[in-house]
C-alpha cells in the first residue's frame, strides 16, 4: 500500500473537513484565553488609539490604521477589552488556514491540506495571531489579493491590497520582498517552458483600474471609519514612514539571539524547508525559485533591519512554511507499508528511545552530574537509546522488511515533530505554564495587573463607592500597557514629576522617580512585566527553554502610592465625585 | 570641515527634492506644452506646491494628521497625479523627449546640483539661527512641525493660529519631516534649497526664452539648442548674484576717494554728502584699505537700506530695498525669498500662456469651460499659492497673467473696451478661484493692511534707484536704444513718450487729491462722529485714524505745505521718474509697434544664423511685459503704497522693488545674450566693456559681504546646525531646551522680550515650537493689524514670575492653562526674580546650574492620553 497515494485520496474526498478542522483547530488555539493577559506596552498603543476613536476623542494615528480602525468600531459597539482588542488579529489569523486554497492550482489539495495545519499550529503565526497590532491582518489580505490576482479577480484583489496596506507597517517589507521575487520570477519566466507554474502570467493583462479604485476606496472607507475619522488616512503614511523610520531604531536583538530564536522555533519547519528548496533548485521549478527568493530576501531585509524583533520569524518563513508542506507530501508520497505491524513497532521503538534519549540529555543539562561515574551513566543513558534506535532500525529493516522499516520510521519522527509543533504552538499561545517565558513576545507581558487594579478599586471602593472613581495620576512613567489598564479610571492624570501640593489619591510611579511627600503615603512596588532576558542566555538555557520553557528573564516594576488617609484604619474619607 | 551628518542631511534634501522634481516631470510636461524644456526646470517648485497643497488642504480639512505619515500620504497623492498626467501614451513621448534633451537636462542638473551645493556650504559657514527675523520664522517652522493639526498654533501667542501668510514654512516643514533633520539643520537648507530651486526655475525660464529663436542650421549634428543652454546662465547670474552697487561704493568709501581734509583737519566729501546714504556720509574713521573694512556691526546690511525717505523735517526714514542675493546672504526664511521658486513657476505659467497665442480659452471661454480645463485649476492654484506664502506677489503675477493674454489678444483682435473687460474677468475669475483654493488659509488670517495711501514727499532719489537697479537698468538700457534703432521709428517712441507722461501726470495728480482729500477729512471726521447717526459715527473714527496717521507721519496737517514739497521733491530728484518714464515709453513703442521683422543675423564664427520667423510674435515681446510690470513695480511706489502697521513705503518698496529684480534680472539676462549675439564690430567691443564695467560693480557686494558675512569663511564651527551657537554660549538652555522638547506639547511661559530681541527672548517657544504665552508683542500686533489679542499679556507674564501672592500666579497659570513654567538666567535677570515662589508650589521636571522647568500641570486625561 502506498501511503501518498492513499492519503491523496483521503484528501481528495475530505478536503473540505479536513480544512475545516484544521479552521477550527486554528481558531481554538487563537480565540482560546485570548483575552486573560493583559495588554503588553506594544499592543496598548494600538488599542489606545482604537479606543481614543471609539470615545470620539482626537487621536494621533500611527501606521496601522486598518487594525486601529476596525478595532475601534468593536470597542464602540461593546465594552473595550484584552479580548476585543485582540480579536482581529485572531480572526485573520484563523482564516489565514484558508488562504492556501486560493492557491489550488499550483500547490495541490495535498500540500494546501498539510500546510493549513501547519499554519494553523506554527507558533510565530499563532503568537502574531494573538497579538494586538495589525501584523497578521496585513499577512492574510496580502495573501488573499494576491490569490485573487492570479486568479484575476482584481476587484476583490484592489480590496484586500487596500486593507493589508493599511492595516501595519509590516506590509512593506512583505510587499517589497514578494514584488521583488514575483519580478524576478515574471521576468526570469519568459524564458521558461514550464508557463503552468507562473504565478506572475497574469502580470500584464490585468485590469488595473479595477484594482486601483478598489484598493483606494477601501483605504479611504476603512482608514477613517467610513470618513466618520478622516485623519486615520495618513495612517498609510505612516505606515510607510514608521517602516522607514524602523531602520533607525535598535531593539537592541542581537542576531546571535536571533538565530537561536530562530532555530529553536523553527526546527522541524527549517529541515523540511531547507530540503525541499535544495531539491526544488535542482529540479529547476519556478515556484521554488520564487519561493527561495522570497525566503532569501526577506531573511536578509529583516537581518539588515536594525529593529529586528522576534515576531519577524513569523512574517519571514512564509515561504519556509510553504516549503515544508511541499516537502512533507513528497514524503508521504514516497512512503508505502507492507507490513502495518512492522511499521507500528519501529515507530513505536523510535519514539520510545528517542525520547528516553532526550529525557537523559535534560537531565544532564538541568542537573549537571558531580562525579565522573554519575556523568558516564547519564551519557549511556543518552547516547546508548540512541545507538539502540540505530541498530534496531537496521536489523528491522535488513531482516524481515526495509520499506515498512523506513515508513515505520518516518511516522515515527512525524509523530514527534507534530507533538512538537503542537506544544509549541499553544505554548506560543500563551496558553502553558509560563506565558511570560515565552520567546514569541513583542514586549513584556503583563503579570502585574492584577495587583495593582484589585488594589487600586479596593482604595476606590472603600472611599468612593465606586471601583473605578477615585483620581489617580501616573508619574514618570511613559507606559502604555499602565494607561490601558487604567483605562476605565475617570479622573486619570499624568505628570513628570511629583506634585507638589495636592497630589493625586493614588499614585503610580516608576521606582526612579523621587517622592519628597512620602511620609503622606503608603507604598508598594509591583512587578508590572516580566519577558525573557536573550542577551543573558548561555547555551543550555536554549534548551532548557526548548524542553521547560525556563530562561533568565528580566522584569519591569513600578510603586504604587496611596494616601495615607484612603485605608480603612484612617479617619478621612474622600467625597464620591 | 562640514560634518559628515551635516552632508548626509545635505543628500537627503537633495534626493528629496530630485524625486519630487522627478515624480512632477509628468505634469509639467502636460502643463507646459509650449516650453522647449516642457518645464522640467519648474518641475520641483510645482512638484514641492501641489504636495504641500494637498497635505495643507487634508489637514486643514481634517483628513490628514500633521505629522510624517499625513506629509508621505500627500506626496503619494502626488506621484497618483503624476501617473494620471503619464497615462494615454504620454509616458512614451516624455522618455523620448528626455533622451532627446539628454544635454539641457544634464545642464539643469548640474546647475542646480552645484547652487544647492555652494550655498549649503555659505549657511555652514554662518548658520546661526538668532538675530533679525530669523527666529520668528523658526518658530513658525516648529509650530507647524508641532501642532497636532492645521491651522498651526502661533508660537508666541499661546491660544492662537498663525495669522501670517505661511505656507513657504508648510513646505519647509514637510522637507524636514520627511528627511528626519533637525528644524535648526532644516531651515539652513531650506535656505540653500530655495536658492537652487530659484536658480534652477530662472535658468528654465531663460532658456526657453532663448530656445524660441529660430536658427538656421547649415551643418549636420549641430546642437540647437547651445546657445540657449549657455546664455541662460545669465539668468540665475542676473537673479541672484549680480547685486546692487552699493558694494563699489564700499570700494570707493574705503580708497576714501573724494574725501577731502578741510581747514579745520576734517574729512569732508560734497559726493558723499550728496549721495546720502546712511553710514557712508560720516567721514572713514579707518586708515585707507583696498578691502572695505569700516566699523560696521553688519556691514552686509546697508546695501539693503540704500533708498530712504524723508520726512518735511528732513529725517530719514527706514525703507527696505532688498535684493535677492542680499535676500539669501541674509538668509532669514522670509516669505520673499520662500516664495521666489513659485513667481518664477508663474512667469513660467505666463511664458507658456504667450507661446501658443491660438489658445485663448482664459480669456474668451464662458466660466464653464473654464473649470473643465485641468490646467486652469494648476494656473489658479500657482497663482493663488502667492496670496499664502508672499500676499503681495499674488496680484502682481496675476496681473502679469492677464496682461500677457490680453496683449495676445489686442495683437490679434486690436485694442477695444472688450480687451479691458476679457482683462478684468480673467483677473478676478483666476484670483478668486486662487482664493478659494486656499479658502481656509483666508478664514483664520487677520491681514495688516489697512487700504492705499498716496506717496507724498515720499519719493525714490534717482541716485538711489541706480545705485540699487543700475546693474541691471545698464545692460536693459542698451538693449532698449538698440531696438529702439533698430524699429527706426522716431514717431512711435514719441508716441510713447507722450503715454508715459500722460500716464504719469494722471497718477501724480491722483495721488496729490487723495492726499489733500485725506487732509481735509479732519474736519470731515470730526463732523460724521459728532452727527450722532449710529452708522456714520464708525466711518468717521475711521477717517479720523486714517487722517492721524497720515498727518502724525508727515509732520504737518498743512496741505499746501506738503503739496509743494511732493512737487518740489519731484523736480529736485527727478532721476528715477524720469528714468522710468524713458523706460516706459521705449517698451510702450517697442509693444505698439506692429511691424515684427524678420532679421536674419550671422553669429560670429558659427556657421549658423538667427532669425526671427515673421508671422510668429518675438519672444522680446514677453520681455517687454516683464519690463512693464517691473515699471509698474517701481512706479507705483513713488505714487501711492500699501498701508500697514509702519505707515510709510518700508513694506511696499521692499516688496514691489524686489519683484522688479527678478523680473528685470530675467530681461537683463535676456538682453545681454542679445546684444552678445547680435551687436558687431566696435559696437560689440564696446558694449562688452561696459558690461564687464557694471557686472564688475554689481559683483562688488557679493564679493565683499560674503566674505564679512561668513567671517572670511573662518566660522566658529562649520555646521548646519542653525542652534550651535545656542550650544556654544548657552549651555544651560540650549540643553533645557533639548529636553523639553521632547515633552508633550503644552503652552509654556517664558520671559517676554521685544521684537528682534538680542537677549534671545522667545528662545524657548522658538526651538520646541510650543506655544508660548506671549513674545515679541510688536510683531504679533503687525500680523494681525492690531494689539487686541495681546492684551495684558506681557504684564501678566511678568506677574506670573514676580508676584509674591500664590493664588494669582495660579490664576494665571489656569487663565492661560500654562503647563511648563521655564526659569533661566534671563527670566532671573530679566524680572529680577529668584523664583522662590514657583519653586515652593510647583513640582520641578528639568533642572540644571542655571536653568529650572516647572510643571504647572498634569496632563488632564479624561480617561485617556
Amino acid at each position: 500500500m502506498i501511503i501518498g497515494e492513499k492519503m491523496k485520496n483521503i484528501v481528495a474526498q475530505y478536503f473540505w473537513l479536513l480544512l475545516f478542522i484544521a479552521l477550527t483547530m486554528a481558531a481554538i488555539i487563537r480565540f482560546l484565553g485570548l483575552g486573560q493577559l493583559s495588554l503588553s506596552d506594544h499592543e496598548a498603543e494600538n488599542a489606545l488609539q482604537s479606543l481614543s476613536m471609539s470615545n470620539g476623542m482626537a487621536v494621533r494615528i500611527g501606521g496601522q490604521t486598518g487594525y486601529v480602525a476596525l478595532t475601534s468600531i468593536l470597542f464602540s459597539l461593546f465594552e473595550s477589552s484584552d479580548f476585543l482588542a485582540r480579536f482581529w488579529p485572531a480572526l485573520f489569523g484563523t482564516l489565514l488556514v484558508l488562504v492556501p486554497v486560493l492557491y489550488r492550482k499550483h500547490l495541490g489539495e495535498f500540500t494546501i491540506t498539510i500546510l493549513a495545519f501547519v499554519i494553523a499550529w506554527e507558533p510565530g503565526l499563532v503568537a502574531l495571531s494573538r497579538t494586538a497590532d495589525g501584523s497578521i491582518m496585513t499577512i492574510t489580505a496580502l495573501l488573499v489579493s494576491i490569490g485573487f490576482f492570479v486568479t484575476q479577480r482584481m476587484v476583490l484583489s484592489g480590496v484586500l491590497f487596500g486593507l493589508a496596506l493599511i492595516s501595519s507597517e509590516r506590509f512593506w517589507p512583505l510587499f517589497l520582498v514578494i514584488g521583488a521575487a514575483g519580478l524576478i520570477g515574471f521576468f526570469s519566466s519568459r524564458k521558461s517552458e514550464d508557463s503552468t507554474e507562473n504565478l506572475f502570467s497574469n502580470f500584464r493583462n490585468a485590469k488595473w483600474s479595477g484594482f486601483v479604485l478598489a484598493a483606494g476606496i477601501t483605504i479611504l472607507l476603512v482608514s477613517s471609519i467610513m470618513f466618520l475619522y478622516p485623519n486615520g488616512i495618513s495612517g498609510l503614511g505612516s505606515s510607510l514612514t514608521g517602516y522607514l523610520a524602523s531602520w533607525k531604531k535598535p531593539t537592541g536583538l542581537e542576531i546571535g539571539n536571533f538565530a537561536m530564536v530562530f532555530l529553536v522555533t523553527q526546527f522541524p519547519v527549517l529541515i523540511l524547508a531547507i530540503w525541499r528548496l535544495v531539491i526544488g533548485l535542482i529540479e529547476r521549478s519556478n515556484i521554488t525559485r520564487f519561493l527561495g527568493i522570497w525566503w532569501g530576501l526577506g531573511l536578509v531585509l529583516h537581518l539588515l533591519n536594525p529593529s529586528l524583533e522576534v515576531l519577524s520569524i513569523a512574517l519571514i518563513n512564509l515561504p519556509a512554511f510553504i516549503f515544508a508542506a511541499i516537502q512533507l507530501v513528497r514524503f508521504f508520497e514516497k512512503l508505502s507499508i507492507r507490513s502495518r505491524f512492522l511499521a507500528a513497532i519501529e515507530a513505536c521503538v523510535t519514539i520510545g528511545l528517542l525520547v528516553f534519549s532526550i529525557i537523559n540529555f535534560l537531565n544532564m543539562v538541568n542537573y549537571p552530574p558531580m562525579d565522573p561515574t554519575a556523568t558516564r551513566d547519564r551519557m549511556l543513558g543518552m547516547v546508548l537509546p540512541l545507538i539502540l534506535w540505530i541498530v534496531f532500525t537496521i536489523l528491522l529493516g535488513w531482516g524481515w522488511d526495509m520499506v515498512s522499516t523506513r515508513t515505520g520510521l518516518a511516522l515515527g519522527l512525524i509523530v514527534l515533530f507534530g507533538y512538537l509543533l503542537g506544544a509549541s504552538g499553544w505554548k506560543a499561545a500563551g496558553l502553558g505554564n509560563k506565558p511570560e517565558n515565552e520567546l514569541f513576545i513583542s514586549s513584556g507581558i503583563v503579570i502585574g495587573d492584577n495587583v495593582l487594579l484589585s488594589a487600586v478599586k479596593n482604595v476606590s471602593l472603600w472611599n468612593t463607592g465606586q471601583a473605578n472613581g477615585i483620581d489617580i495620576s501616573t508619574v514618570g512613567i511613559n507606559s502604555q500597557s499602565i494607561t490601558w489598564a487604567l483605562r476605565n479610571f475617570d479622573r486619570q492624570s499624568s505628570s513628570a514629576a511629583f506634585p507638589i501640593n495636592d497630589g493625586a489619591s493614588i499614585i503610580v510611579s516608576s521606582t526612579e522617580s523621587i517622592f519628597q511627600s512620602q511620609t503622606d503615603y503608603r507604598g508598594q512596588p509591583v512587578v508590572w512585566s516580566k519577558q525573557p532576558a536573550l542577551s543573558q542566555m548561555v547555551w543550555q538555557d536554549w534548551i532548557k527553554w526548548f524542553f521547560f520553557r525556563t530562561v533568565p528573564q528580566q522584569s519591569e516594576s513600578v510603586l504604587l502610592w496611596v494616601k495615607n488617609d484612603l485605608f480603612p484604619d484612617a479617619t478621612n474619607t474622600l467625597q464620591t465625585p | 570641515m562640514i560634518e559628515m551628518s551635516d552632508v548626509l542631511s545635505f543628500l537627503s534634501w537633495y534626493i528629496t527634492i530630485f524625486v519630487v522634481g522627478l515624480v512632477s516631470l509628468p505634469i509639467t510636461f502636460r502643463l507646459f506644452p509650449n516650453l522647449t524644456s516642457k518645464g522640467y526646470a519648474l518641475a520641483r517648485p510645482l512638484g514641492l506646491l501641489v504636495w504641500g497643497y494637498f497635505f495643507w488642504l487634508l489637514c486643514s480639512l481634517g483628513v490628514l494628521q500633521n505629522d510624517t505619515g499625513g506629509v508621505v500620504f500627500a506626496l503619494l497623492l502626488l506621484v497618483g497625479l503624476s501617473i494620471w498626467c503619464s497615462m494615454n501614451g504620454r509616458w512614451q513621448k516624455l522618455t523620448t523627449w528626455v533622451k532627446q534633451n539628454k544635454k539641457t537636462l544634464i545642464t539643469m542638473e548640474v546647475l542646480f546640483f552645484i547652487a544647492f551645493g555652494l550655498w549649503t556650504i555659505v549657511r555652514a559657514a554662518n548658520p546661526d539661527v538668532v538675530y533679525t527675523e530669523k527666529p520668528m520664522e523658526l518658530a513658525f517652522i516648529n509650530a507647524i512641525l508641532k501642532s497636532p493639526s492645521f491651522p498651526p498654533n502661533d508660537p508666541w501667542l499661546s491660544g492662537y493660529a498663525i495669522s501670517y501668510y505661511y505656507f513657504g514654512y508648510v513646505m519647509v516643514s514637510m522637507l524636514i519631516r520627511v528627511s528626519g533633520v533637525t528644524s535648526a539643520i532644516g531651515f539652513n537648507l531650506s535656505a540653500a534649497l530655495w536658492f537652487a530651486l530659484t536658480a534652477l526655475a530662472t535658468y528654465g525660464i531663460v532658456f526657453d526664452m532663448l530656445s524660441t529663436w529660430k536658427l538656421r542650421i547649415h551643418s549636420d549634428g549641430f546642437d540647437r539648442y547651445k546657445l540657449a543652454r549657455n546664455g541662460a546662465f545669465l539668468g540665475p547670474f542676473f537673479v541672484l548674484i549680480v547685486s546692487c552697487l552699493e558694494g563699489l561704493l564700499e570700494f570707493l568709501y574705503s580708497w576714501q576717494v573724494f574725501w577731502k581734509i578741510n581747514s579745520e583737519g576734517i574729512l569732508t566729501s560734497r559726493f558723499w554728502t550728496w549721495l546720502s546714504v546712511s553710514e557712508l556720509e560720516l567721514p572713514p574713521t579707518t586708515p585707507v584699505s583696498f578691502f572695505p573694512n569700516r566699523p560696521a556691526n553688519w556691514l552686509w546690511w546697508r546695501g539693503t537700506r540704500v533708498i530712504q525717505d524723508l520726512t518735511l523735517t528732513n529725517q530719514k526714514i527706514e525703507v527696505i530695498a532688498e535684493f535677492p542675493f542680499a535676500t539669501y546672504l541674509l538668509s532669514d526664511l522670509h516669505p520673499h525669498l520662500l516664495g521666489m521658486p513659485f513667481v518664477l513657476l508663474a512667469v513660467g505659467i505666463c511664458l507658456n500662456l504667450f507661446l501658443n497665442p491660438e489658445d485663448n480659452i482664459f480669456f474668451t471661454g464662458s466660466i464653464k469651460n473654464l473649470i473643465k480645463r485641468w490646467d486652469y485649476w494648476f494656473i489658479a492654484l500657482t497663482l493663488g499659492s502667492l496670496a499664502f506664502i508672499n500676499t503681495w506677489d499674488f496680484p502682481i503675477y496675476v496681473g502679469l497673467f492677464c496682461l500677457t493674454g490680453t496683449y495676445l489678444r489686442i495683437r490679434k483682435f486690436g485694442w477695444n473696451l472688450t480687451r479691458g473687460w476679457e482683462f478684468v474677468k480673467t483677473g478676478v475669475v483666476i484670483g478668486l478661484t486662487g482664493i478659494f483654493l486656499f479658502l481656509p488659509f483666508y478664514l483664520g488670517f487677520s491681514s495688516q493692511a489697512g487700504g492705499i495711501l498716496p506717496s507724498m514727499e515720499y519719493i525714490t532719489r534717482g541716485i538711489h534707484f541706480w545705485i540699487l537697479f543700475g546693474a541691471l537698468l545698464i545692460p536693459i538700457g542698451i538693449w532698449l536704444i538698440y531696438q529702439l534703432i533698430r524699429s527706426r521709428n522716431l514717431r512711435e517712441f514719441l508716441g510713447g513718450l507722450r503715454f508715459a507722461f500722460i500716464l504719469f501726470g494722471v497718477l501724480l495728480l491722483a495721488s496729490l487729491l487723495f492726499g489733500v482729500l485725506i487732509l481735509e477729512t479732519g474736519q470731515i471726521s470730526s463732523q460724521l462722529v459728532s452727527s450722532g447717526k449710529e452708522w456714520l459715527i464708525p466711518i468717521g473714527l475711521k477717517l479720523s485714524g486714517a487722517y492721524q496717521a497720515f498727518t502724525s507721519l508727515h509732520g504737518s496737517t498743512d496741505s499746501g505745505l506738503i503739496v509743494t514739497q511732493s512737487l518740489l521733491r519731484r523736480l529736485l530728484s527727478p532721476g528715477t521718474w524720469i528714468t522710468l518714464l524713458l523706460i516706459l515709453a521705449a517698451v510702450w513703442s517697442l509693444l505698439i509697434n506692429k511691424k515684427d521683422k524678420s532679421t536674419q543675423l550671422q553669429i560670429s564664427n558659427q556657421n549658423i544664423e538667427v532669425m526671427e520667423i515673421t508671422g510668429t510674435l518675438s519672444i522680446k515681446i514677453f520681455v517687454f511685459l516683464l519690463m512693464l510690470v517691473g515699471v509698474a513695480l517701481t512706479a507705483v511706489p513713488e505714487f501711492f503704497y500699501l498701508r500697514d502697521n509702519f505707515g510709510w513705503r518700508m513694506n511696499t518698496i521692499f516688496k514691489f522693488y524686489f519683484q522688479a529684480w527678478v523680473l528685470w534680472g530675467i530681461v537683463a539676462a535676456y538682453a545681454s545674450v542679445e546684444l552678445f549675439t547680435r551687436l558687431k564690430g566696435f559696437m560689440k567691443w564696446l558694449f562688452n566693456g561696459i558690461w564687464i564695467i557694471i557686472i564688475l560693480a554689481g559683483l562688488a557686494y557679493p564679493v565683499v559681504m560674503l566674505w564679512d558675512k561668513t567671517n572670511g569663511f573662518k566660522p566658529p564651527e562649520w555646521t548646519l546646525d542653525g542652534n550651535a551657537y545656542m550650544a556654544r554660549y548657552y549651555q544651560d538652555d540650549y540643553a533645557a531646551i533639548q529636553w523639553l522638547d521632547k515633552q508633550p506639547l503644552g503652552i509654556i511661559a517664558e520671559a517676554v522680550g521685544p521684537s528682534y530681541s538680542f537677549d534671545n527672548h522667545a528662545r524657548v517657544s522658538t526651538r520646541t515650537g510650543m506655544p508660548t504665552v506671549l513674545n515679541w508683542p510688536g510683531h504679533e500686533g503687525q500680523w494681525r493689524g492690531s494689539y487686541k489679542e495681546v492684551g495684558s499679556r506681557e504684564a501678566e507674564i511678568k506677574t506670573l514670575y514676580t508676584s509674591n501672592d500664590w493664588t494669582e500666579v495660579e490664576g494665571l497659570i489656569n487663565k492661560y492653562d500654562i503647563r511648563y513654567i521655564y526659569f533661566g538666567d534671563l527670566e532671573k535677570n530679566f524680572y529680577k526674580t529668584d523664583g522662590e515662589l514657583l519653586r515652593s508650589n510647583l513640582p520641578v521636571i528639568y533642572q540644571n546650574s542655571s536653568v529650572t522647568i516647572f510643571e504647572a500641570a498634569a496632563q488632564k486625561s479624561e480617561g485617556l492620553p
